[in-house]
């Protein structure tokens, strides 16, 4: 096999490709890349749980066939940048690359142990703008967990009923569900639990270039596919919670910031606590949000924004980096804030489309 | 006129620690001559002799073999430094209760500020501030102390530290000894130079050439002299001759982790001792914590087998907790994860670390915690247990130790001291 490929095109595509890399695998040919060259070059990697196949748009094939390239060694490569171009050349014991006056040889692994890419034939999918569907998922992957005992929560629920398709993560301290209309999928049941390392996968594909991507769910795999990439990927088993009972209807007392005002003064407080005493307390009365934050060690602050709010003065505590979170994945100019008491839930709300509901904290 | 003290420091100082110690745990020694540091046949030296042994003329740093000569019918033990370390958390922990102000200087000495505590006492004992009465509160604390750990402490009291240390050296043994404000100066002019902390035999017999032997004469050298013969130690010299002393105590450094651990009395598999020993554990290391206002991020548990085999597992937590049944979750998690072998334990132990002063707790969204009904309960209990003594409650699943094992109001009757006494 001997190709030419654009070294630009390669190293988006290899920012991808990795994420599917294994770290450790009990199987060394994981830590490779497949390159395969027929009609068009296709690469392909995979660590059993996650496999993405990217199909390379500008090569020149001289020769058919396939190699594997060794992921980390080819990043360090890219990482360079040296070339416009560079050439894969299949030998009798391994691969060799090059480029200009640089020639490097890849010890020899058999393609053929590389585990072959499912087939997309014939999966029951359904297509959603790309925009939509990577503003819905960052708005709620921060969301999710991190957690061994919590494994059900560490993903993004993605799920399509009727027109409405939505994401929800949490990680059982706060909830993001983003929701959207989805004109194609009629009549489809789709609902897919996608682990977060899914999540960024798709994630990156659609930062290359694409307009849409389709989707599609079966026996434990979801399948994503864009012009140029296919992804397939294990769903996290276990339930997910019951989400919807935890989404207040709406409370009494509701007041409109101004996103980007919340945010400043939220990051003014938390820089006055620490990492142990993570919390500032919110303090809503008539016309004004206090807040305050105090550590024995990190000082005090008291920050005030002019707000519109009527109800009775209350005061409840929060983690504040969970508030500073959902400002970052919003762009409206203002959000919805909805609170009951010290010890029920907030909701705050971006119009229709997003809701983060969030815990408060007990302070002693 | 009486002058008031404006900065009241006590010093406390075990009388011959560890021999008084393994006297007070075993009844047969009391009244005989005790010394700690090895078998009477060991190459090793005197590490504490109990004052029986003393009045023969053993000295602590003395060898083995010379004690032996002196003391024949002397009992010779090797010791146990968790005994000890038990018996010094007993005694901080009465301190403690006095003041917030306590510094350890070691595990048999420590210092008190009472500096800022005088309204109180005045309070308790019906007084003005002026008036109150330090011996009375000295002799208290003796007394708990004592009565905790069945050791008996000396106590100095003076304007600083190093008055009161003094004071403490001639209160010895199982005295009180008080140096009035205004009389730091004429209370050391007397002493011999050595009795000032810090002068050993190489400072003593510098001195010794510029005729010195006694704080007074020691006071009329020369700033300049001293500290050119001694450099930033001359200073201190010049102070301390003076009856001048360090009024500050260095805050108290947070702990690093906090352990309770025991050997059955027999091996055992049983299920419900060995959960039931380790609520109780853990609520001994919850309890510790608590009173020293921390929360813990990471908990462990320690099992020994029969064989001594000794396996350990911990896990951080979502996030830093006191209350004992969050805690005892984890336990019972870490326990499944290292009992794994058939066979009976001799000991089990439990961790707490990643310690912290956080004062929030992060609610849940779909399991509602009780934590304010937890909290407010711990903080009951706790402050029952700190009157009546920690075996005033019997909580949970250490109810499972009830059935064959002793109690008092200290608590259960463990094979460690530290959780006996």
């Amino acid at each position: 096999m001997k190709i030419k490929m654009s070294l630009a095109e390669l190293s988006a595509a290899w920012g991808v490709l990795t994420t599917a890399v294994p770290q450790r695998s009990p199987r060394p040919v994981l830590s490779n890349i497949k390159i395969r060259s027929a009609e068009q070059v296709e690469l392909s990697a995979t660590d059993l749980d996650i496999g993405i196949r990217y199909v390379f748009e500008e090569a020149q094939i001289e020769d058919q066939g396939e190699i594997l390239v060794n992921a980390e060694k080819m990043s360090r490569i890219l990482r360079e940048n040296p070339s416009d171009s560079i050439e894969m050349e299949g030998t009798e014991n391994g691969t060799r690359l090059s480029y200009g006056s640089d020639e490097f040889h890849l010890p020899g692994e058999d393609p053929s142990h590389f585990p072959a890419s499912p087939e997309f034939k014939g999966k029951k999918m359904f297509e959603i703008d790309k925009g939509v569907f990577q503003t819905l998922i960052r708005q709620t992957a921060f969301s999710a967990a991190h957690e061994e005992t919590r494994y059900a929560l560490n993903g993004v629920l993605l799920e399509l009923s009727g027109t409405e398709f939505k994401a929800v993560a949490t990680d059982g301290k706060r909830l993001t569900l983003a929701r959207t209309k989805c004109k194609g999928g009629k009549g489809m049941e789709f609902k897919a639990l996608v682990p977060l390392k899914g999540i960024q996968a798709l994630d990156k594909i659609l930062s290359l270039d694409d307009v849409s991507i389709e989707l599609g769910a079966d026996d434990g795999n979801l399948y994503a596919k864009t012009k140029r990439a296919e992804v397939i990927c294990r769903l996290l088993e276990g339930n997910f919670p019951e989400y919807e009972e935890v989404i207040p209807k709406g409370y009494e007392n509701r007041v409109k910031l101004n996103r980007q005002v919340l945010a400043s003064k939220l990051r003014l407080a938390d820089a006055f606590t620490t990492e142990e005493t993570k919390a500032v307390k919110m303090h809503f009365e008539k016309g004004n949000l206090t807040i305050t934050a105090q550590g024995p060690e990190s000082g005090e602050a008291r920050v005030v924004m002019a707000v519109e709010y009527e109800g009775a003065p209350m005061d409840i505590a929060f983690n504040p980096q969970y508030f500073l979170d959902g400002m970052k994945v919003l762009t409206d100019e203002s959000v919805l804030l909805e609170i009951q008491d010290a010890n029920a839930s907030a909701k705050l709300t971006a119009g229709e489309a997003f809701t983060y509901v969030i815990m408060p904290l007990s302070l002693d | 006129m009486l002058q008031l003290y404006s900065t009241l420091i006590m010093h406390a100082d075990f009388d011959a620690f560890f021999a008084s110690v393994e006297q007070a745990l075993d009844p047969n020694l009391a009244g005989r001559p005790v010394i700690v540091g090895g078998r009477e046949t060991d190459r090793s030296v005197v590490a504490s002799a109990s004052y029986e042994a003393r009045a023969l003329g053993v000295k602590t740093a003395m060898p083995l073999s010379q004690a032996k000569r002196l003391c024949p019918r002397a009992v010779f033990l090797r010791g146990s430094h968790k005994r000890y370390t038990a018996a010094s958390q007993a005694a901080f922990s009465v301190f403690d209760r006095y003041t917030p102000t306590v510094q350890s200087a070691s595990l048999d000495e420590g210092y008190l500020d009472f500096t800022h505590c005088a309204r109180l006492y005045a309070w308790e004992q019906k007084c003005l501030e002026h008036a109150v009465d330090w011996q009375t509160v000295a002799e208290q604390i003796k007394n708990e102390v004592k009565q905790q750990t069945g050791v008996n402490v000396s106590i100095g009291i003076g304007s600083n530290k190093l008055v009161a240390k003094i004071a403490t050296t001639l209160a010895k043994p199982n005295g009180i000894v008080q140096v009035w404000p205004g009389y730091e100066a004429a209370f050391v002019a007397p002493l011999p130079v050595g009795a000032i902390p810090g002068i050993g035999s190489r400072t003593a017999e510098i001195l010794g050439t510029f005729n010195v032997k006694t704080v007074d004469q020691l006071t009329r050298l020369s700033r300049d002299l001293l500290v050119r013969t001694f450099g930033t130690y001359g200073r201190v010299l010049y102070s301390a001759a003076r009856g001048i002393g360090s009024v500050v105590l260095p805050p108290p450094e947070r702990p690093k982790s906090i352990s309770r651990e025991t050997t059955f009395e027999a091996d055992t598999d049983d299920p419900t001792t060995i959960e039931g020993m380790l609520y109780y554990l853990l609520e001994r290391a919850a309890h510790q914590m608590r009173s020293i206002g921390l929360r813990a991020r990471s908990v462990s548990v320690r099992v020994r087998y029969s064989d001594f085999q000794t396996l350990a597992k911990s896990k951080r937590l979502d996030q830093p907790t006191h209350l004992d049944v969050e805690l005892y979750r984890t336990v019972l998690h870490l326990l499944e994860r290292v009992h794994i072998r058939r066979m009976r334990l001799r000991l089990v132990g439990v961790t707490l670390s990643q310690l912290s002063e956080a004062r929030s707790y992060q609610e849940d969204l779909f399991n509602p915690s009780d934590y304010a009904a937890h909290r407010d309960l711990l903080e009951s209990v706790d402050r029952i247990r700190n009157r009546y003594g920690f075996g005033s409650v019997i909580a949970g699943r250490a109810l499972n130790l009830m059935k064959d094992h002793a109690r008092d109001s200290g608590g259960f009757q463990l094979r460690t001291p530290a959780l006996t006494r």
